[in-house]
């Protein structure tokens, strides 16, 4: 093989490197989902996990935590978002030891602690079930702006994150890409 | 093919057009976990698949001039034939061009949840076996049969490897051996596998893999025919068209794969 040759096949493979180093440097870190500017401080949430231990948010402070609000008997988008959210924490990898989902029951008639465990043990055993009385939860879903109608199959279809400080940061639609999410979920873990 | 080149350089050759495709596998792996830029994985693709169009299935010599040999002389035969043989993988691409636009209609940029570290290492493999199917057509063409049979059997081994990589590990065909070994490759326990017939990304993935793995079970008859008559000294340095051709169907599959690699593994992100 001729040296020419040669050379030329070393320069379009330092050209490509160099593109991609350019590209790597340049990359900026951007959140996906929709930010909170500024933060809003936390709402806070006591309620019943579904082991039957009483939850209060500040158990989980340290973490980043994300939030849906849904029922077990959901046919579509719960399983849907919980699926996703199964997905993220299979990119993070032993990163995603460091976040918390929380699913709030809007459906307090039907939710109990043992169908919420069951529910969610199709996914992930750490996300956590909450439920309580209809008066505890209509308090949580008020303060997250959630309007819960039709004995709770009418809910908000977004995930709500609070960074490792409890601030409520972002929301994700549930129909977003679980990359996205994941490399949101990595900046979030960084601060 | 007239050999131009004495045989130590045509081998070189062949070690470092490998070098060069085995590091740009590496860096469009790295491109797609560091950036995920689409642009330029699709340029890497085109650079991959033009060093193997070009040093390995030498393009090029569909411009060898028979100096004038007669129409019944091998060197003529042997410039229609390679004709021939082109038309055909050109429409033989547009089989696999059909999937990839399909992939693109389906799924623009998403990708299914795939064994990522399991899919490099089939890719890489393949990308072995061309080197090693280079290395086999070399030797026939300096009259090497032994060298032949053993690298042709090299690749042979690489090929079945892959094919079995893919369909039985890759679509889960046995999930016995399937799971431990893309644990191994670092896949979470619990993983869920595709399926043919759940969602379109299901169905178009595997008819991509299955159309392209059939090409290799088609592309190891082939050899393994070429090998046969190899074997009983139908060959030699001037006359082995077979091993030829059956070298250059070999690379096609590999070009293919060069882009059916990213299109299902690196290319667009999970939903």
């Amino acid at each position: 093989m001729l040296r020419k040759e040669l050379l030329r096949l070393a320069a379009i493979f330092g050209a490509i490197v160099l593109m991609a180093g350019l590209l790597f440097v340049t990359k900026k870190e951007t959140f996906h989902g929709t930010v909170i500017s500024p933060p809003l401080p936390p709402k806070p949430i006591n309620l019943t996990d579904h082991n039957g231990n009483p939850f209060a948010l500040e158990n989980v402070r340290g973490k980043v935590v994300v939030i849906f609000f849904g029922y077990t008997n959901c046919p579509k988008e719960c399983p849907l978002a919980m699926g996703q959210l199964k997905q993220v924490f299979g990119i993070l990898g032993e990163q995603s030891a460091d976040v918390q989902v929380l699913f709030v029951s809007t459906d307090p008639a039907r939710d109990d602690a043992a169908s919420l465990a069951e529910f969610l043990g199709h996914f992930d055993t750490s996300f956590l079930g909450l439920t309580g009385t209809p008066a505890e939860l209509a308090k949580v879903w008020s303060d997250y702006g959630v309007a819960v109608m039709d004995g709770g199959e009418t809910h908000a279809n977004r995930m709500y994150v609070l960074d490792r400080s409890g601030n409520f940061v972002l929301t994700f639609l549930a129909d977003m890409f679980a990359d996205d999410m994941a490399a949101d979920l990595r900046l979030l873990l960084k601060q | 093919m007239h050999h131009t080149q004495d045989k130590s350089s045509a081998l070189g050759q062949g070690v470092i057009i490998f070098v060069f495709l085995g590091a740009l596998t590496l860096l469009e792996y790295f491109i797609a976990v560091a950036v995920n830029n689409t642009p330029l994985l699709i340029v890497v693709a085109i650079v991959k698949a033009a060093l193997v169009l070009y040093y390995y299935m030498h393009i090029g010599s569909l411009n060898d001039d028979d100096h004038g040999a007669g129409h019944e002389s091998y060197a003529y035969k042997t410039g229609t034939d390679r004709l021939g043989l082109w038309l055909f993988l050109l429409s033989d691409a547009f089989v696999f061009l059909g999937l990839g636009v399909a992939r693109f209609n389906l799924l623009g940029l998403t990708r299914p949840e795939l064994a990522q570290l399991f899919g490099l290492f089939v890719t890489n493999v393949l990308l072995i076996s061309s080197f090693s199917m280079n290395r086999a057509e070399t030797l026939m063409a300096h009259g090497d049969t032994k060298g032949f049979m053993n690298w042709s059997l090299i690749t042979m081994i690489l090929g079945l490897g892959f094919f079995v990589g893919v369909v039985v590990i890759e679509w889960h065909t046995i999930p016995a051996i399937a799971e431990p070994v893309l644990i191994l490759f670092g896949e979470h326990a619990g993983f869920v596998p595709l399926t043919a017939s759940g969602t379109a990304m299901g169905a178009i993935f595997f008819m991509m893999t299955g159309m392209h793995a059939f090409h290799v079970l088609t592309g190891l008859a082939l050899l393994q025919v070429v090998r046969s008559k190899a074997g009983k000294g139908y060959y030699s340095a001037e006359k082995h068209w077979g091993v030829e051709a059956a070298t250059i169907y070999w690379h096609f599959v590999d070009v293919v794969w060069i882009f059916f690699y990213p299109a299902l593994y690196l290319i667009g992100k999970l939903v």
